[in-house]
């Protein structure tokens, strides 16, 4: 049993949207679909400015509300990894999960759509593995992670079973391990640096956690 | 000439509040809201008809819950042939508990009115036509529930304040009851239709629209004093885009025109402004839906507090001071 979190460095992050790119590429996301934002938070009037950008996808919830609420048992969460997935061949299309995400990550997946006139050929190969009428969130690459262990690979350190987004970040502020191994990057990281998550209020005991903006000497020491 | 489409995917969304859409916009949202106003209003006209013993109105009230509220919910889901995997999980979903609820009234409702028909009387035993009684208050159980749930349903939803409120419970029981007392006063005006005893109506339909005035005064103060995202849902209604469906379609409509004019033929004033009365105030009911799906908005996700948070171990509450 592995708990895998994300851990997002705020410092670092520069809002240039790579991972929303590398997810969509990956995932062969159509138009309108879209399992990362990055949303921009800006506050006060200058020279007195505070700004910063937030990447946010599904929190992958130790307790989530979307299990709960789905009455097809098709949102479950896969405890050996501790990921929540969406199983397409139960999902009705209800949409009850998006409503009782208090994160807004998920997104309905109405009709096939490309791009161009035409689908291209990655688009040909990877929309056949998207269903039609379901609702369509991130799964921190579960498939990457399965293929990987597989392999006896190590994710969050091997590429090849670490999530997309975290291998494309330009500004390595990206990180993807076991908080449950103590010797794993993440908990290092937290252990180091804390970090905070989103929507605490909401007890659904999210794994991302973002790390907080540090004073120039602090960045400069580590 | 070839077209490309271009998403706005540099183009980062500034943190604000922002409204639920799937449930409310467009043609899907559209099916939701009429489901939603016809499960309200069936199970009640089907509780007061049968408590009535008005065959036409227990008739009708099952007929809007079969294709005003089943048709609806079959249509907007996304994959239709698959609806039957909605009944999986009554442990925990409310739309499972929803869906059972649905298919038990309709199973007892159709057993009901079959006992009771004086067309089917010669065929039907006595000794089966006298379950008429407990069959009934088998299915007016289940016509409560399924006007019940939904109040269940939404304030289930933490992730939207406007919603997450118990007093939706109440509130949808009293309109079931109101809408199913105004729908029966209607339909007891038709041709060829009698009603004993409907004026006994009046005082329990002042009472359904008191109460209904006051659980939502109350659930529009709840919200409002509960954060960001539920003042910003109450002043979508009150002063923003949804002010004049909100004030003039649900208020006026639902609350205060069948309120005035129920008091003034309570008091024997007025007569004939009864029934179109009525029909307002089953307009009103479906505008307050149609508000009330749509002043669904989710918290904020990066709230002050996150982004205290964000430069809390920095040192500096504002980095360019």
């Amino acid at each position: 049993m592995a708990r895998y979190v994300m851990v997002v460095d705020l410092e670092k992050c520069t809002g240039c949207q790579t991972c929303v790119v590398a997810c969509k590429m990956w995932n062969g996301l159509g138009p309108g679909i879209q399992r990362v934002t990055v949303v921009e938070k800006e506050e006060g009037e200058y020279p007195n400015v505070r700004r910063a950008y937030i990447p946010k996808r599904c929190m992958n919830c130790k307790d989530p509300q979307c299990t709960k609420v789905c009455p097809t048992g098709a949102t479950k969460r896969d405890d050996e990894k501790s990921v929540v997935t969406v199983d397409k061949d139960k999902c009705m299309g209800c949409r009850y999960c998006m409503m009782a995400c208090p994160y807004n990550a998920r997104t309905f997946y109405k009709h096939e759509q490309w791009y161009h006139e035409e689908p291209s050929a990655w688009e040909k190969k990877r929309y056949k593995e998207h269903t039609e009428g379901v609702v369509d969130k991130c799964d921190f690459c579960i498939s990457r992670i399965d293929s990987g262990l597989k392999k006896a690979l190590t994710p969050g350190v091997d590429p090849d079973a670490t999530p997309m987004c975290v291998l494309s970040c330009i500004a390595d502020a990206l990180h993807f391990g076991d908080i449950d191994d103590p010797e794993s990057n993440v908990s290092k990281i937290i252990e180091a640096r804390g970090g905070f998550r989103l929507l605490p209020e909401m007890e659904t005991d999210p794994s991302i956690y973002y790390l907080p903006k540090r004073t120039g000497n602090e960045a400069d020491k580590s | 000439m070839k077209q490309i489409r271009v998403e706005s995917l540099l183009a980062s969304p500034q943190d604000i509040v922002t409204f639920q859409s799937e449930w409310s916009k467009g043609g899907s949202g559209g099916l939701l809201l009429l489901a939603l106003f016809a499960g309200n209003v069936g199970p009640g006209l089907y509780m007061m008809s049968f408590l009535m013993n008005f065959t036409v109105g227990m008739l009708v009230g099952f007929l809007i819950v079969a294709v005003g509220y089943g048709l609806p919910h079959l249509l907007f889901l996304g994959r239709k042939e698959r609806f039957w995997r909605g009944m999986m999980h009554p442990d925990t979903s409310w739309i499972s508990r929803g869906f059972i609820f649905a298919n038990i009234f309709m199973g007892f409702a159709c057993l009901t009115m079959a006992l009771g028909s004086p067309m089917l009387a010669n065929m039907i035993p006595e000794s089966i036509s006298i379950y008429y009684n407990p069959i009934g208050i088998l299915s007016s159980v289940f016509a409560f529930l399924l006007a019940m749930y939904p109040g269940f349903l939404f304030a289930s939803v933490r992730a939207i304040a406007f919603w997450h409120s118990f007093l939706l419970v109440p509130l949808f029981i009293v309109q079931a009851f109101g809408s199913g007392i105004a729908l029966l006063l209607v339909l007891a005006h038709a041709p060829g239709v009698s009603l004993h005893g409907g004026e006994h109506l009046l005082f329990p339909e002042a009472i359904f629209l008191v109460t209904s005035a006051l659980l939502i005064l109350g659930h529009l103060f709840f919200t409002f004093s509960s954060g960001k995202a539920g003042r910003t849902s109450v002043m979508r209604l009150v002063s923003g885009s949804f002010k004049k469906a909100f004030l003039l379609g649900a208020l006026s409509c639902e609350i205060a025109i069948p309120l005035a004019v129920v008091a003034l033929t309570f008091v024997g004033l007025n007569k004939s402004m009864l029934i179109p009365a009525e029909l307002i105030q089953l307009c009103g009911i479906y505008f307050f839906k149609y508000c009330f799906l749509n002043a669904g908005a989710y918290n904020e996700i990066c709230s002050e507090q996150v982004f205290d948070s964000i430069y809390s171990h920095s040192g500096e509450s504002r980095p360019f001071n």
